[in-house]
């Protein structure tokens, strides 16, 4: 515990049960859009972001690229639906350490952030990893 | 090719008639040896390119005339009147026959690009539809995940709300899965469209009344703004029946128990042309997002997405309006409500009546929340 994800998705049901999933091991805050997001981010510095990628207003590129303008160590994950390569690179390339493919599951999710969390570990070869 | 879409027609038509001067001028100025003709070729194709059929007829014959004219007062010779006769039957089929191919042509054209707009309409859809299925199924992943782990004094509480998640990720699965089959039904061609004679009044009548159990449960009233008499209107019907259910089912879907739901048709004065509007007092859209709505969902490319939930259902009607010529209106304010709108071609109500009839006081069908029965 004390490890602070915050989590960004326009779906509220989404982000209400990822929240919940995440919450038993984790300090969980929730935006609901990219603004929403960035605001938070100006206050306060997360451990972890799950960001979006597909939202109203600000894309989740926007938001990677801003939170990485304001915090460069804050590690992201993608959350996208769209199983896109070229997206997938620009959000590498844009400095987010994961990409993760909806539908994933509880279990899949909360390892990937416990693994990330916990600081630089030893670099992955794989661009991107796809969920389960 | 676009130009022929950003051409108007009497200035296209007025171009070809300033061409076909030009050459008729330099068939009079050159020696009547010198073979003018091919050039009149010129205004009958522009004409038909830019003007359709007929005025590429209109020209055809209207070259054959300037140039028998020339022909008969020029010609020093004055050969027989059956010389005349049968040079002008000739070039007046050279020039038909020019019209026509090239109406052919233009046709083929717009064909090609009313298929293209169909495909990428079919891709975009393909994409909205996949976008919504992960959400919806990564949801019920995680919540059944959360009803199994639920323990402890707070566990019930929590189970219920997910249920209510798994009613709701179930409701949009479905609703994903019917834009789905509309979407089949574009690709099977029946939403090319085909614009009949509709009874606007029934058909809306008849979406409402398969929304009937939802309205009821909504909490939500709905009032219908209809003139007295019958309107009917030249749209596609199944497009029409998309059309209205999106709407309907959006405005219920996104205003409060105790809102209201306004369904109108009105007459903007001096147009031959029903406007159907369906008017909510629900959450809203903020006016940056607007755009975003009507513009769809990943046709901008830049990772700008519409309003929650505005997903398939309202891009689907915005293009199926656009694909016969109309638009989808927005107008909202956040918190307070939004109204959607279009207009459709009338087909036989009179004007003059249409437009005295509603605008002043509107002759209003119930009020209170609509049942299937009282429709």
């Amino acid at each position: 515990m004390g490890k602070t994800v915050l989590i960004v998705d326009d779906d509220p049901d989404l982000r209400h049960v990822l929240a919940a999933v995440l919450g038993t091991v984790f300090r969980v805050i929730q935006a609901s859009g990219g603004e929403e997001a960035v605001a938070f981010l100006r206050r306060s510095r997360p451990d972890m972001v799950l960001l979006d990628v597909t939202m109203p207003g600000m894309s989740g590129l926007e938001v990677l690229a801003e939170a990485k303008s304001l915090h460069p160590e804050l590690a992201v994950i993608m959350l996208t639906s769209r199983q896109d390569a070229d997206l997938a690179l620009k959000a590498l390339n844009l400095g987010a350490v994961e990409y993760v493919t909806k539908p994933f599951d509880a279990a899949y999710i909360r390892d990937e952030v416990a693994r990330l969390c916990s600081g630089p570990g030893p670099k992955d070869d794989r661009p991107w990893r796809i969920a389960p | 090719m676009k130009l022929a879409k950003n051409v108007s027609r009497p200035a296209a038509f007025a171009a070809a008639l300033l061409v076909l001067s030009l050459v008729w001028t330099l068939d009079v100025i050159t020696p009547h040896q010198l073979n003018i003709v091919p050039l009149y070729l010129l205004p009958v194709g522009l004409a038909t390119w830019f003007c359709r059929g007929r005025w590429g007829y209109v020209m055809a014959v209207l070259c054959t005339a300037l140039w028998l004219w020339h022909d008969v007062a020029g010609n020093v010779l004055s050969p027989h009147w059956s010389v005349h006769t049968w040079n002008a039957v000739s070039h007046l089929s050279v020039f038909v026959l020019m019209a026509a191919m090239v109406e052919m042509i233009e046709r083929m054209r717009r064909l090609g690009e009313q298929e293209r707009e169909m495909s990428r309409l079919k891709s975009d859809l393909i994409s909205l539809v996949s976008h919504e299925f992960a959400n919806s199924l990564t949801t019920l992943k995680l919540t059944l995940t959360i009803l199994r782990e639920a323990t402890g004094p707070d566990a019930e509480a929590e189970r219920q709300k997910c249920y209510a998640i798994l009613d709701r990720a179930y409701a949009h699965l479905n609703d994903s899965v019917t834009n789905f089959l509309n979407l089949n039904r574009i690709e099977a061609g029946r939403f090319v469209p085909h614009p009949k004679t509709v009874h606007l009044r029934t058909l809306i009548h008849s979406v409402i009344s398969r929304m009937g159990p939802a309205i009821e449960e909504s909490g939500v009233a709905l009032r219908l703004d209809f003139p007295e008499h019958s309107v009917m209107v030249q749209t596609d019907p199944d497009a029409l029946t998309v059309i209205m259910s999106n709407l309907i089912g959006n405005a219920f879907k996104y205003t409060p128990p105790g809102g209201q739901v306004t369904v109108s048709i009105k007459f903007p004065d001096g147009v031959p042309f029903a406007r159907v509007a369906v008017e909510d007092t629900g959450i809203g859209i903020a006016t940056g997002d607007h755009a975003k709505v009507a513009s769809g969902f990943y046709r901008a490319e830049n990772g700008k997405s519409v309003a929650m939930g505005f997903g398939v259902g309202l891009k689907v009607s915005r293009d199926l309006l656009e694909s016969q010529g109309s638009s989808l209106e927005i107008e909202s304010t956040p918190g307070k409500g939004s109204k959607f709108s279009f207009r459709l071609p009338l087909q036989s109500a009179p004007l003059s009546a249409a437009a005295q009839a509603p605008s002043t006081a509107p002759p209003r069908l119930p009020e209170a929340p609509l049942h299937a029965d009282n429709l």
